[in-house]
């Protein structure tokens, strides 16, 4: 076990699919329409008791990140905090760590012809801010955490849907959805 | 300064300063008279060729004119230097700040009761012509050096700025236009764009510097 | 050839005269943009030339939101919460974080423009000078055919709800007595029910929602409408309370709750009705409360038991009798119970029916007075500013709408009821249309006959911020700030909160405010007929949102000047439970159970049941278009951040219903009516009821997606007592589907 690993709680059994986490992380960057390094999806729909539940994911700042494996230039480096960074000078837009994150973390800009991605907020962190997403949060579904220390009775490594973890051993932890019982006119 | 040079810096001056007009208000005969004429003469002078200027349509540019870069409806061909090159697309973007801080440092700027992006085409070639008439009136006054260090601020200011968007802004309007004088309009600045370097180039190398004036 | 070269270029130049020597050129620092190397992805980082703003979130919203615009050397280079909000917190929304994005769209509207012909999409732009004279001699032209100005018309309501917005009103007030749209569309059933209840239009701070036991949301979305109130159910839900959703979507908020109930879309009158019987029947109605406080609980109990039985509010709400008693129970046993009542609930022929029942349930129970209790909908306590910019006086001489007392006034039409009743006046007909803040193109029923109205009249004006259905349809346009370049002040109708808007940067090209415009257009005005005009023709901003205030703003936020502000929001100084005294506004001083007031207009006494309205047997789908995540009506959707985030509008519509149709996920599907259609892309889900299909409304750039195609504008059965008309039954729409 590392010193200390920073990642994300996300708490999906709060999120409400806002999406004001993947906009704040936009407007604290200035990306582009296109690049996300937050992503709000869908979560599957439970057939026996429909919910709207939502999966919140940017940059899972993996223990063995696929980025830093594959990039043929060595732009991505682990820090001693287990933020995974990007030195965006050296990317030369071959788009090989969007297609080995299983997360989809790191997104490409065909405009710049280069690939980006969450940087866990680093230059925020060391003014004592949270993250852009996690301050934004209106249901504190998402928390900044260090898995070195996390210690949550409810939180899993993944859920259903999300990419098996083994490779990567992804920093992030999840409370799952839990449905509410419901009175439905669709028997 | 010779009089081959003159006739050359005078020329293009001219067909820059006409060019930059179609952005900036809808065309009239007399412009197309005037830009036609001038495209032909200095294709001639280069020896590069330049695609004709389509006629006008009858009706006029006008409706055409407002909407691919006026408003209201989404503009087909933004005419800011920032939508191209920002991540956002946007107005006020750093581009338009460097740009804005180019011509503070040639003495110049915006009325301050003007709100606009600075860089706004109109504006960037209307600083651009500026630079080139500055050559002018410095080789008339004798100060090549000073001439020398226009060049160089143009070279600058191509490389930095217009080459850096009007290519991509070339595109979207000869592709969404439904005027064939804009589209022609958007190929022949594409093609003076192309021209520009190697043209700058030969002006350095015609106009000579004093050693100890070398920038 | 020269010749030519001089005349065209210093025609050119002589209008386009752009760049001068600035004097101080030499002594000026060069910017530092260089810090942040193209694609370098730093955070801000606090600099040197960089200035922050407080503005509020002007937008038609319960939360409006505090925020703060960072300004570096005169640009807007980002928006965040103000931390010092106390509901919400230091966050915005996912449209908030879209602000400084939008304040330098490249698609904004940048100057006066005009449309030749109307319709034609063939504009030219002309100056500011240019569109005031043709505004003003249009206007004087039909003072002098008509005698007054009764024949211009205003459309305006939310689309910015800033106080200094009023001023649109003040404008065409200080031109004369006019015509004007008189009503709101989204909430005003609601607001009649509430006061035919109460007496006043209040309700609790719905911080005091995080104090709750039991919390109803019925027929609300906060998790996409008022987001930041989320917290406060979350944090009552962390305090060990049960939350329940009634609603016939399964929301966003319904996954939040503990409990959901997909009603049959316009019973929640029955439903409520059938709680109450139960309450009754299990003796568990507060009948000292009743007594003390409540006007005709005996009326009202004598009709429950001889109408009311569970079964009959099953059969109509589509929900078992176990459902409502587990419903009913949880809601009377555990305490405090608040229900917080939607607004999409009651847009509908019996919206206002079914808000009282819901209401006489807080009543039965004793809910009323109680941090984390009552039946909570809306209030307007804080907004009793001067309305200065809106309080301007006709011209000496001005004719309108003979008053019966020798003297005039304006003339009204109803805002739900517009493009029909606009077209139908006479003597004087409407000739002229100012619309400002406000997008019937998109927005109203009917839009074919929007189109209609609008083709019909002589001159149309329409301010705003970027191209949408209505500009399409203007003579002139004329480009407004966004809130980031005025000045304001603003409040909500749901929390107790008053934020500055401080003006950030300057106007973007030639946009102005509606208060500017009003001063150019007077200027104009009283240049061409000198006296036509009261709306002073120059004024600060700034000074005139100090004009707004009075001793009663500043005794209830405690505060002793308006400037206060810059430093913080400020918040009411009220009760959490503002019926903590059980003094009531109604004749009786109680809670009317039974109102004499609601027979005058052809309304029950009662909270009884008024049968929903029924699909006819062609249109036998409901069509639900409540309100989107991504916009706010038709704003923000056409931004490019928000068009990557949510493309294209989706149809939601059952597998039952889709398997019966043919249709699969993707497949286009028809959805019409006798009045139009709205063509879109399936999604199976769930998520809603088999005999219903749901959009959500709103505008997309480049679209011509319009809900507003099916939807007609029946009125829904309250609103006309507070707000001067009824309101509209949006979701009372009948349709049927078919794959394309």
């Amino acid at each position: 076990m590392p010193n200390k690993q920073l990642g994300f709680h996300h708490n999906m059994d709060l999120c409400i699919g806002c999406k004001a986490c993947q906009m704040a992380c936009k407007n604290e960057y200035e990306l582009e329409a296109e690049v996300n390094w937050r992503r709000v999806y869908p979560y599957r729909e439970n057939p026996a008791n429909p919910e709207r539940n939502f999966l919140s994911v940017a940059c899972n700042h993996c223990e063995n990140p696929e980025c830093a494996r594959v990039c043929p230039v060595g732009a991505y480096t682990k820090r001693e905090d287990g933020i995974v960074v990007q030195n965006h000078e050296k990317c030369i837009g071959c788009r090989l760590c969007t297609m080995a994150c299983p997360y989809g973390a790191a997104r490409y800009s065909p405009k710049h012809r280069k690939a980006s991605k969450c940087e866990l907020c680093k230059d925020r962190l060391d003014q004592n801010l949270d993250p852009a997403c996690v301050a934004a949060c209106p249901m504190g579904a998402l928390k900044l955490v260090d898995l070195a220390t996390f210690d949550s009775p409810t939180a899993v490594r993944s859920v259903p849907g999300f990419p098996d973890s083994d490779i990567t051993n992804p920093s992030i932890r999840f409370t799952p959805p839990v449905a509410g019982r419901q009175y439905r006119r669709d028997a | 300064m010779t009089e081959p040079l003159t006739t050359f810096l005078e020329t293009r001056l001219a067909l820059w300063q006409l060019l930059r007009i179609p952005y900036v208000t809808p065309p009239t005969e007399d412009l197309h008279e005037a830009l036609s004429e001038a495209v032909s003469v200095y294709s001639a002078l280069t020896g590069h060729e330049i695609p004709p200027l389509h006629p006008l349509d009858s009706a006029g540019e006008s409706p055409e004119f407002h909407r691919l870069f006026i408003g209201p409806a989404a503009l087909v061909a933004p005419p800011f230097e920032s939508v191209y090159r920002s991540p956002e697309q946007c107005l006020m973007q750093e581009e338009t700040l460097r740009v804005r801080s180019f011509y503070r440092q040639h003495g110049l700027t915006l009325p301050a009761d003007l709100h606009e992006p600075d860089d706004h085409l109109g504006y960037e070639l209307e600083f651009y012509t500026h630079l080139q008439r500055q050559v002018i009136e410095a080789l008339a006054r004798g100060e090549s050096t000073q001439a020398a260090r226009q060049i160089h601020a143009q070279q600058r200011f191509y490389a930095e700025h217009l080459k850096q968007w009007l290519p991509a802004f070339c595109r979207r309007l000869i592709d969404g236009t439904r005027s064939p004088f804009y589209r022609s309009l958007g190929r022949i600045t594409r093609e003076l764009l192309n021209t520009e370097r190697p043209v700058l180039a030969a002006l350095v190398t015609q106009i000579p510097v004093k050693e100890e004036d070398a920038v | 050839m020269k010749d030519l070269f001089e005349r065209v270029t210093s025609a050119t130049l002589s209008r386009r005269t752009l760049l001068k020597a600035s004097a101080a050129a030499g002594a000026m620092a060069a910017l530092s943009g260089c810090t942040s190397q193209p694609g370098s992805f730093t955070s801000p980082v606090v600099e040197e030339n960089v200035q922050t703003f407080r503005t509020a979130c002007p937008r038609n919203c319960y939360d409006t939101c505090g925020q703060i615009a960072t300004v570096k050397d005169g640009v807007l280079r980002k928006v965040d919460g103000d931390p010092l909000h106390g509901y919400t917190q230091g966050r915005l929304c996912q449209k908030g974080y879209t602000y400084a994005n939008r304040n330098y769209a490249p698609d904004r509207i940048k100057y006066p423009m005009i449309q030749e012909p109307r319709g034609s999409g063939n504009w030219r732009r002309v100056s500011w000078d240019e569109a005031m004279e043709i505004i003003a001699r249009k206007i004087l032209d039909l003072k002098e055919r008509y005698g007054s100005t009764l024949p211009i018309a205003l459309d305006k309501y939310s689309g910015n709800f800033g106080i200094l917005h009023y001023g649109v009103e003040g404008t065409l007030q200080s031109l004369g007595y006019y015509t004007y749209a008189l009503g709101t569309p989204c909430w005003p059933a609601g607001i009649d029910a509430t006061n035919y209840d109460f007496g006043v239009f209040q309700c609790d701070d719905p911080e005091a929602m995080a104090k709750s036991k039991y919390i109803i949301i019925w027929g609300a979305n906060p998790a996409w409408s008022a987001v930041h109130s989320m917290d406060f159910i979350r944090q009552a839900k962390e305090n060990g309370a049960k939350v329940v959703v009634i609603d016939p979507i399964h929301t966003a908020t319904a996954s939040q709750a503990d409990l959901y109930y997909q009603i049959k879309t316009s019973t929640d009158g029955a439903l409520a009705l059938g709680i109450a019987r139960w309450i009754l029947d299990n003796d568990l109605h507060d009948k000292e409360f009743l007594e003390q406080y409540v006007q005709g609980w005996p009326e009202f109990e004598a009709y429950l038991r001889r109408e009311v039985t569970l079964e009959w509010a099953s059969e109509t709400t589509g929900i078992p009798v176990d459902g409502i008693i587990e419903l009913a129970s949880g809601f009377a046993t555990t305490k405090p119970s608040l229900i917080w009542i939607g607004y999409g609930m009651q847009r509908h022929t019996n919206g206002g029916q079914n808000v009282r029942a819901i209401d006489a349930l807080a009543a039965m129970t004793g809910q009323i007075g109680i941090e984390g209790a009552g039946a909570q909908y809306g209030h307007l306590v804080t907004w009793g500013f001067n309305y200065h910019a809106m309080s301007m006086p006709v011209p000496a001489g001005s004719k309108g709408l003979p008053d019966g007392k020798g003297g005039y006034s304006n003339r009204t039409v109803n805002m739900n009821n517009f493009a029909a009743e606009i077209q139908a006046l006479q003597d004087p007909p409407v000739k002229m249309l100012w619309i400002a803040c406000r997008n019937p193109g998109s927005q109203d029923p009917d839009a074919t006959d929007i189109k209609k109205a609008f083709n019909s009249m002589e001159l149309v004006v329409v301010a705003d911020m970027f191209m949408n259905h209505s500009v399409e349809l203007a003579d002139i346009v004329l480009p407004v700030t966004t809130h980031f370049e005025n000045w304001d002040v603003n409040v909500s109708y749901w929390h107790r909160w008053m934020s500055i808007n401080e003006q950030a940067v300057k106007p973007m090209f030639e946009a102005k405010s509606d208060v500017a415009i009003g001063m150019a257009l007077s200027k104009k005005m009283n240049e061409l007929s000198p006296g036509s005009c009261t709306f002073p023709t120059e004024g600060d901003e700034e000074e005139w949102v100090g004009k707004e205030f009075n001793d009663g703003i500043y005794k209830l936020f405690g505060i002793s000047d308006w400037k206060e502000l810059k430093k913080a929001p400020a918040k009411a100084n009220l009760p959490a439970a503002i019926w903590k005294d059980r003094v009531f506004g109604t004749p009786s001083k109680k809670f009317e159970l039974y109102s004499e007031r609601t027979l005058a207009n052809g309304l029950p006494a009662m909270p009884v049941y008024v049968k929903e309205m029924q699909a006819p047997p062609e249109y036998p789908l409901r069509f639900l278009t409540p309100h989107p995540q991504h916009g706010l009506h038709s704003q923000f959707q056409n931004v490019p951040y928000m068009m990557q985030t949510n493309p294209e509008p989706l149809l939601e519509i059952h597998p039952f219903l889709a398997e019966k149709k043919g249709i699969k996920d993707g497949d286009t599907v028809r959805v019409f009516n006798k009045l139009g259609e709205v063509r879109l892309k399936a999604r199976i889900t769930r998520v809603v009821a088999p005999d219903t299909v749901v959009t959500y409304e709103g505008w997309y750039a480049n679209s011509a997606f319009n809900v507003n195609h099916t939807v007609a504008a029946i009125p829904a059965d309250m609103g006309k007592v507070m707000t001067g008309n009824d309101g509209i039954a949006f979701h009372d729409n009948f349709v049927a589907i078919e794959r394309v």
